[in-house]
């Protein structure tokens, strides 16, 4: 089974994308970007599920998926936005700024499983 | 001078809000001033050197121009002033140039007044007109004394010498002030433009940055909003996931359509309030109409099938390019023909594209569906207005769709038009303007 490491703060959703994925991917949920850059150096993850908004004064999802990308043990692994940033030019920012998937919340299971496994299919 | 202008034309000044014209009052004030002055003081000369028929002229064009002031003060009509100043100079003119035959300098004084006051009055074209007007009686005069077909003069006049002196100095002061004046006049305005300019900046400024702060927490009012609801309908899924019984199944089933309700009013909601901000950052390139409808079928046809419908497009043969914003124009596509999928229960939809002329196209949606009545059909754009409303409402929605759709069309420079009937199937059509660039 396929490892997936998703970062997000907010307790429910981190639940909420659990039960979603059970089953079919295995999941590890930490709640801001430090212990994600942190985890990805011990262990190997084929995917990232990034949450944009981490809490205040905190770094964001942004800033953390740069630091995977700009690192070269990381940055071969896929990082796929889930933000609640859905305003109609936010997939585009994102995606701009390296992202290499964009979903927006709410996420409909369908999309989510079907996005997943065209980046690990 | 100032003590005399504020006793005259004080009241007037200050509720001229214009400092140009407020400049323009002053000065005609201050040369009609000037002028009697230099009368009255040839005036005393005559009494001093003895009477001579000069002195007529000068006291009728004295009371004359004092009559006038009071006029002036009581009528606070400086238009109407300086029409009649202008008369009675043209008068004096011919007086002295015919009864008296000498172009004193007097003339040269009035004539040189004449002309302010036409340009003051009239307007530079027609100002223009008139002081070049002001030469032909004068021109008239000198040709005919020289080919001596004017009559001789009836009491041939000397000019005394301080008179002379005095017109001169008038002449010259008034040419002066005049310059002075009005350089004072086009300063005064140099620096209240660049104030203007520098309030405007202020402004711009200003509404830049509260655009800029409601962008900002329209951001953040679509993410606080979405956060939750992607918990509630997460969790809805997750129970339609688990749950063993059929029953709850289908609750948590219903309650996600109606979390996707809310969420479409409120994705609508902010659309519409950010078509301010919208207007500074449309996303403009060519697009090919064509492409972009079949785009939308694409995502579309899923939903006419499932109800049956045959959905159709019958394309222009040539290129159709616009310049638009891609994102909404295919939001405003896709409202219109979701819209012709959702009130169409058998039957079909047609789509087409044509040019109606070298600059323009259309887009045209006919469906065979409910139609909208007469009485609807005017308040079809309307915000949150829908045919059926309340309890009775049969079809989802939050009646934002076309509102947005008509707003967004022209932004873009285009028109949306609508024909229907009561159960007879409606016809949507988006104008655009074409692109004709390279």
């Amino acid at each position: 089974m396929k490892n997936i490491l998703y970062v997000e703060d907010d307790m429910i959703n981190a639940l909420v994308m659990e039960k979603l994925l059970k089953g079919h991917f295995q999941i590890k949920h930490v709640t801001d970007g430090e212990t994600c850059l942190a985890l990805l150096e011990e262990q190997t993850f084929d995917l990232v599920l990034m949450d944009i908004n981490l809490g205040r004064g905190k770094m964001d999802g942004v800033e953390a998926m740069h630091q995977i990308k700009g690192n070269p043990h990381t940055r071969d692994i896929t990082v796929i936005t889930v933000t609640s940033y859905a305003l109609p030019e936010d997939e585009e920012r994102f995606l701009r700024e390296g992202f290499d998937a964009y979903l927006a919340k709410p996420v409909e299971r369908q999309l989510l499983l079907q996005t997943l496994n065209h980046y690990l299919g | 001078m100032n003590f005399v202008r504020e006793y005259f034309i004080g009241d007037y000044l200050r509720s001229e809000p214009d400092v140009l014209r407020q400049a323009s009052i002053r000065l005609v004030f201050d040369l009609v001033v000037v002028s009697i002055v230099a009368m009255v003081i040839v005036f005393f000369v005559y009494i001093v050197k003895g009477f001579q028929y000069q002195i007529i002229k000068t006291i009728v064009v004295a009371s004359a121009f004092t009559a006038i002031l009071f006029y002036l003060k009581a009528k606070r009509s400086l238009v109407l002033v300086s029409h009649l100043l202008m008369v009675i100079s043209s008068v004096n003119n011919i007086m002295n140039l015919y009864v008296f035959d000498e172009f004193t300098y007097f003339i040269a004084l009035i004539t040189v007044i004449n002309i302010l006051f036409a340009f003051h009055t009239l307007g530079s074209k027609a100002g223009l007109w008139y002081s070049a007007a002001h030469f032909i009686p004068i021109l008239f005069h000198e040709v005919g004394k020289y080919y001596a077909f004017i009559p001789a003069p009836k009491a041939p006049q000397q000019l005394a010498f301080v008179e002379s002196l005095i017109t001169i100095f008038v002449v010259f002061f008034i040419i002066v002030y005049l310059i002075y004046h009005y350089h004072q006049a086009y300063e005064l305005a140099k620096t209240n433009i660049r104030k203007s300019l520098e309030e405007l900046r202020t402004a711009k400024e200003l509404a830049e940055e509260m655009n800029r702060l409601k962008t900002n927490f329209l951001s953040n009012m679509s993410h606080e909003i979405r956060t939750p609801i992607n918990g509630i309908l997460g969790l809805s899924q997750v129970i339609e996931l688990e749950s063993e019984k059929e029953d709850i199944r289908n609750y948590v089933r219903l309650q996600q359509q109606s979390g996707r309700r809310l969420l479409n009013t409120i994705t609508s909601i902010l659309d519409l309030s950010r078509l301010e901000s919208k207007r500074n950052q449309l996303a403009l390139k060519v697009i090919d109409i064509n492409k972009l409808i079949n785009e939308c079928i694409l995502t579309l046809d899923g939903l006419a099938k499932a109800k049956d419908l045959c959905l159709s497009f019958d394309p222009a043969h040539e290129h159709l390019k616009c310049l638009s914003d891609e994102t909404m124009l295919y939001q405003v596509i896709n409202n219109v023909v979701g819209n012709a999928i959702k009130f169409t229960e058998r039957g079909t939809i047609r789509i087409s594209t044509r040019k109606t002329d070298d600059k323009h196209t259309v887009i045209k949606v006919e469906d065979s569906g409910i139609g909208i009545s007469d009485d609807f059909l005017p308040r079809i754009f309307n915000p949150f207005e829908q045919e059926s409303s309340g309890r009775s409402r049969s079809h989802e929605g939050s009646g934002l769709g076309l509102s947005i759709s008509k707003k967004y069309i022209e932004l873009l420079g285009g028109e949306i038009l609508v024909r229907s009937a009561k159960d007879q199937g409606s016809t949507f059509e988006v104008l655009l303007p074409l692109y004709t660039g390279p």
